[in-house]
């Protein structure tokens, strides 16, 4: 009798510490980051920067956005996110000029002359060189686009892909860029207030 | 002498008679069992579902637990995600407005001077 | 194997001189060996379903009769000697259809058993008063075949040392 109530409980610890130690290592589990080909090795670029951004989220992450938002916020950045298959951005920031090396960067570019890229922007400068592609979904909204911007002090790389609509582009360009500006504006001011 | 004695054995140690009314007390005595078996059956039964009760009511609240540190871990990702999300849009928005508005000056100086 | 009450009652009515007198050779004591006897039938009750045949019903019997009996005399350290006479006053009594000499000579017979070791004892009970083979013994038992041969040997040669002297012992009484 009370070996098999022995045997029993035995079970149900052998049960539970099976399920916690499932449980445990579900949750452990980090979500691997997006593989990205086209900006292989650009990981180099942060050296010798100033600051480096860099952003990698895949769709399983990016689901995430939004679950948890409270209500009144704006929606607009979740609904978007939640339409992308990745994210990834690669933005460094030098110090100086001439920290790295524009041949560097032009073996990226390269890798969109090939699979069906098309050029929207390509700007060559005397100090900045942009060129942003895109690749067409079959309703005529974007499915992906690549940023590479280089400017003397500071690199970009952005490659998203997912259901964009130019409204979409327009609105990341307009808010979240007038934002940046913004942000940057006030900084700019408080530097010099600090300055007086 | 060993058969001899062997043969008074089997003789002398010959089976002899149960009690009288053994029967009726073993018989006796086996039914007072079985009711008793039968009694404690349900209370073993009973013990059996209150280790299982015990048992579901330790896993769920372990579940509990586990949900409750799941969903935390999943809310402080969502805000990690959000957060990163937000810093692509900026660097991409930037990075796209300030090609805009190049290009926007660069229409206005290749205007003006075609004007 | 399966039975309603009348033919477990029919089984105990079979066996229980069997069982009985198993148990009191082995304990020389007749109310232990009741009490005893009524257990391995209780037993018997419970464990029916498992038996398949009547055979192994006659098995069973005779290995938990054994089996109790000397796991009795271990747990009480009953002096077969002690016991020995009591058990000729009681055995008087029930030795039945025999003459006074008759009964007298069993009675020394059986005195002379119970006096043996409980392990010889069993394996010569079973013997001469169930008329198994050794093998037979063995098994019941659960002890080597060589244990049970040489269990039975050393127990014929202390009962014939016994009976000589018991026996001319006897014979001047008479």
């Amino acid at each position: 009798m009370t070996g098999r109530i022995g045997m029993t409980r035995m079970r149900v610890m052998m049960a539970v510490a099976g399920l916690l130690l499932a449980a445990g290592s579900i949750w452990a589990m980090e979500p691997l980051q997006q593989k990205d080909d086209l900006f292989a090795g650009a990981d180099k670029f942060s050296q010798g920067a100033k600051s480096s951004t860099e952003v990698n989220l895949d769709k399983n992450m990016l689901g995430l956005m939004g679950k948890f938002g409270d209500e009144g916020e704006d929606k607009s950045g979740s609904e978007l996110a939640k339409r992308m298959d990745f994210v990834i951005v690669r933005s460094y920031e030098y110090a100086e000029e001439g920290r790295y090396n524009i041949a560097d960067v032009e073996q990226f570019r390269k890798r969109l002359e090939d699979g069906g890229w098309s050029h929207v922007v390509k700007e060559r400068g005397e100090r900045e060189n942009t060129d942003v592609c895109v690749k067409l979904g079959p309703n005529g909204e974007f499915s992906e686009l690549v940023v590479i911007s280089a400017e003397p002090k500071e690199l970009t790389f952005v490659h998203l892909k997912g259901h964009m609509s130019a409204e979409d582009l327009m609105k990341v360009s307009t808010h979240y860029g007038v934002r940046e500006g913004t942000q940057k504006a006030k900084d700019k001011e408080k530097d010099k207030e600090k300055m007086k | 002498m060993s058969d001899e004695l062997e043969q008074e054995l089997k003789e002398g140690l010959r089976r002899v008679p149960a009690p009288d009314g053994f029967a009726d007390r073993v018989m006796k005595r086996a039914a007072r069992k079985e009711r008793l078996r039968i009694r404690v059956m349900p209370q073993r039964v009973s013990y059996v579902w209150q280790v299982a009760v015990a048992a579901m009511v330790l896993l769920a609240v372990l579940f509990g637990v586990g949900e409750i540190a799941q969903r935390r871990e999943e809310r402080r990702k969502a805000e990690l995600v959000e957060h990163q999300f937000d810093v692509a849009m900026r660097v991409t928005g930037k990075t796209l407005s300030g090609v805009g508005e190049r290009i926007s000056k660069t229409g206005t100086k290749d205007e003006r001077g075609e004007q | 194997m399966r039975a309603n009450d009348g033919e477990f009652r029919g089984l105990v009515e079979q066996h229980q001189s069997m069982v009985f007198s198993i148990a009191f050779r082995i304990l020389g004591d007749r109310g232990a060996a009741e009490e005893l006897a009524q257990d391995v039938f209780v037993e018997l009750h419970r464990s029916l379903g498992r038996l398949e045949s009547e055979e192994h019903v006659l098995f069973w019997l005779r290995r938990v009769a054994a089996h109790r009996s000397t796991d009795y005399l271990r747990r009480r350290s009953l002096r077969p000697e002690f016991m020995a006479e009591e058990w000729t006053e009681q055995h008087c009594r029930h030795v039945d259809g025999r003459s006074f000499d008759a009964v007298a000579v069993v009675t020394r017979l059986e005195e002379m058993v119970l006096s043996l070791p409980s392990g010889l004892r069993a394996a010569i009970v079973l013997r001469y008063q169930e008329e198994m083979t050794p093998d037979e013994i063995a098994r019941a038992l659960e002890q080597p075949i060589a244990t049970v041969k040489s269990n039975l040997q050393r127990g014929l040669v202390m009962l014939r040392r016994k009976a000589k002297s018991v026996l001319k012992e006897f014979m001047r009484e008479r």
